[in-house]
C-alpha cells in the first residue's frame, strides 16, 4: 500500500515536471513571436522613414534636397513600373499646403496642386512631412523664365 | 535487492532525464540558430540603413556589423538584378545603387556624375585598410589615374607604387603620388589587389591583377572588358583580386560589380532621362502658351528657349533610348540653357 502510494506521489511529480517543461516552451514561443511582431513593426516604420529619406534627396524627385521639382514630378506619374523597380511599391502623395486640390495632368499642369504618383489599393504604412515644391516656371516674362518656390506636404506609402 | 518500486524509480528517472536534455538541447540549438540568423538579419537590415544614410545624405560611413554578426556575404547577380547573398540566410537586393567589395569591416561612401540636368550616385565599398598596387606605364595612363583618382576610396585605403619587383610605400590616397614605372611584376597578397594602367595591356600580357588600357578596354584572368566611364573602372578596381564560390557560375567579381554598375546606370540614367525630357517639354509648351496669349512678347529672347528645350528633349530621349555616349553632350546643352537664361541650375 505504502509503496502503491509511493508510486503515484512519483508519477504526479513526473507529470508536474512534464506541464512546467511545456508552460515553459509556450510562454518563451510566445514571447519570441511577440518580439518577431514587434520587430516586424519597427522594420516596416523604418523601412517608410528610409524611403521618405531617399524620395526626399533623390535627384530623380528633386531639384536639391527637400526641394520637390513640379515637372519632374509630373513626369514621373507615368513611370510607375520602372520606380517600382528602384525603390519598391510605394506611393508618392505630394500637395500644396492651403490651396485647394487639382491634380496634375498633362492638361492642368502648372494650375495644379496635386500629384498622386503611383497609387494602389490596400493597407499601406504611410509618413508625411512638409516640403517645398519647385516651379521651373513660376512666371515667364519677356526677360526669361522666373522659378518659384511654394510650401508643400509629401506623404510617402508603403505597402506589405 | 532492489525493490520493484526503486526499479520503476531508476528507470523512469533515465527516461525523464535523457526526454528533458534532449528538449534542452535541441530548443537551445535552435534558439542559439535563431539568435545567431536574427543577428545576421539585423546587420544586413543595417547595412541597408548605413547604405541610404551614406547614398543620400553623401556622408562617408564605416560598417563593422558584419564582423560581430560574423557575416560574410558575397556579390551575385539574379536575372540582372544586383543582389547580395548571406550563405544560410538567403539573398538580399540593394536599396540604392551601389559596388561594394564583399568584407566585413567596410569603408562607405558615395560618388556621383554630374551633367548639370542629372547626377547619379553610387555608394562604393572597400575593406578597411585595404592596399591597391598601383601601376603606371606611359603618359596616356597618368591621364586615366588623374580621371579616376577622383572616384577611388579614400579613408584607410593605402595605395603603392610599383615598378618591376619593388613595391613603394604605401599612403592614403590624398598623398599619394602615382610614379610611371616599368610593368609591375608582383602577386599581390590578401586585402591587397594590384591594378595596371597601361597601354601594354591586351589579351596576351596580363599581370597578376586587373589591367586597363586606356583605349577603352580592360583585361582580368581570362576576361576582358569594355569600359565607358570612371564609375565602370571602379567596380572592375573594387572587384579586382578576389575569389569566392560564384566564380564558376557567374565570372569574377570584377564582372559582377562592372554589370551591376550598368544595371544601377542604365535604370537611374534611363529614368532620369525619360522624366527631363518630359519636363523640358512641359516648360517650351508653358512658353509657347504664354507667347499665345500674349504675355510675352514674340521678339523676345525668352520665345528662343521653346526650340533650345525641345531640341534637349530629343537629346534626353537618346539617352533614354540607350545612348548613354551622348551623355557627355548633355552636360554642354544644359550648361547652354542656363546660360541662356531658360533653365535655372541649382
Amino acid at each position: 500500500m505504502k509503496g502503491q502510494a509511493q508510486l503515484m506521489e512519483y508519477i504526479f511529480m513526473t507529470l508536474l515536471i512534464v506541464v512546467i517543461l511545456f508552460a515553459v516552451i509556450i510562454f518563451l514561443a510566445g514571447w519570441q513571436a511577440t518580439q518577431l511582431k514587434l520587430e516586424k513593426t519597427k522594420t516596416q516604420s523604418q523601412y517608410v522613414l528610409n524611403l521618405l529619406k531617399l524620395v526626399s534627396t533623390s535627384p530623380l524627385f528633386v531639384k536639391e534636397p527637400s526641394v520637390y521639382d513640379a515637372g519632374k514630378l509630373l513626369a514621373l506619374k507615368q513611370e510607375c513600373k520602372e520606380l517600382e523597380k528602384l525603390f519598391g511599391r510605394f506611393t508618392l502623395n505630394v500637395t500644396l499646403v492651403g490651396q485647394e486640390l487639382t491634380e496634375c495632368t498633362s492638361d492642368t499642369w502648372p494650375d495644379c496642386t496635386s500629384w498622386l504618383i503611383c497609387p494602389h489599393p490596400g493597407n499601406y504604412t504611410a509618413y508625411g512631412f512638409p516640403a517645398a515644391i519647385y516651379w521651373p516656371a513660376g512666371r515667364v516674362t519677356d526677360y526669361g523664365i522666373h522659378p518659384r518656390i511654394d510650401l508643400g506636404w509629401i506623404e510617402v506609402r508603403w505597402y506589405e | 535487492m532492489i525493490s520493484i518500486f526503486q526499479l520503476f524509480r531508476i528507470i523512469f528517472g533515465i527516461i525523464l532525464s535523457i526526454f528533458i536534455i534532449y528538449f534542452v538541447v535541441s530548443y537551445l540549438s535552435t534558439y542559439i540558430g535563431i539568435q545567431q540568423a536574427g543577428m545576421q538579419a539585423a546587420a544586413l537590415r543595417s547595412f541597408s540603413q548605413t547604405l541610404q544614410h551614406v547614398y543620400s545624405y553623401n556622408d562617408p560611413q564605416p560598417f563593422q556589423e558584419f564582423r560581430k554578426a560574423r557575416v560574410n556575404f558575397t556579390w551575385i547577380l539574379i536575372d540582372e538584378e544586383p543582389r547580395i547573398t548571406v550563405e544560410g540566410l538567403g539573398d538580399w537586393n540593394l536599396p540604392v545603387p551601389a559596388v561594394i567589395r564583399p568584407g566585413q569591416e567596410l569603408w562607405l561612401e558615395r560618388k556621383a556624375v554630374d551633367w548639370g540636368w542629372y547626377e547619379f550616385w553610387i555608394v562604393t565599398g572597400v575593406s578597411d585598410e585595404f592596399l591597391f598596387i598601383i601601376n603606371i606605364n606611359d603618359a596616356d595612363s597618368e591621364d586615366l589615374w588623374d580621371r579616376i583618382e577622383p572616384f577611388l576610396p579614400g579613408n584607410r585605403t593605402k595605395y603603392a607604387n610599383c615598378n618591376g619587383t619593388n613595391l613603394g610605400t604605401a599612403s592614403k590616397l590624398d598623398f599619394f603620388i602615382p610614379e610611371k614605372g616599368k610593368l609591375c611584376e608582383l602577386r599581390p597578397g590578401k586585402n591587397q589587389a594590384l591594378i595596371t594602367i597601361s597601354s601594354s595591356c591586351s589579351p596576351w600580357y596580363q599581370p597578376y591583377g586587373l589591367c586597363i588600357n586606356p583605349n577603352g578596354h580592360a583585361y582580368y584572368q581570362n576576361e576582358s572588358f569594355t569600359w565607358n566611364d570612371e564609375l565602370d573602372l571602379i567596380a572592375l578596381i573594387l572587384g579586382s583580386n578576389y575569389q569566392d564560390i560564384y566564380q564558376r557560375s557567374q565570372g569574377s567579381l570584377s564582372k559582377r560589380l562592372l554589370e551591376s554598375k550598368r544595371y544601377f546606370f542604365q535604370h537611374h540614367v534611363g529614368l532620369a532621362a525619360k522624366t527631363a525630357a518630359e519636363r523640358a517639354r512641359k516648360l517650351a509648351d508653358y512658353i509657347e502658351d504664354k507667347k499665345r496669349e500674349g504675355k510675352i512678347s514674340p521678339n523676345a529672347d525668352v520665345v528662343n528657349c521653346i526650340q533650345k528645350l525641345d531640341d534637349f528633349a530629343d537629346l534626353l530621349d537618346q539617352i533614354a533610348d540607350g545612348q548613354f555616349e551622348l551623355l557627355s553632350q548633355t552636360k554642354d546643352r544644359y550648361d547652354e540653357l542656363v546660360e541662356s537664361g531658360c533653365e535655372v541650375r541649382e
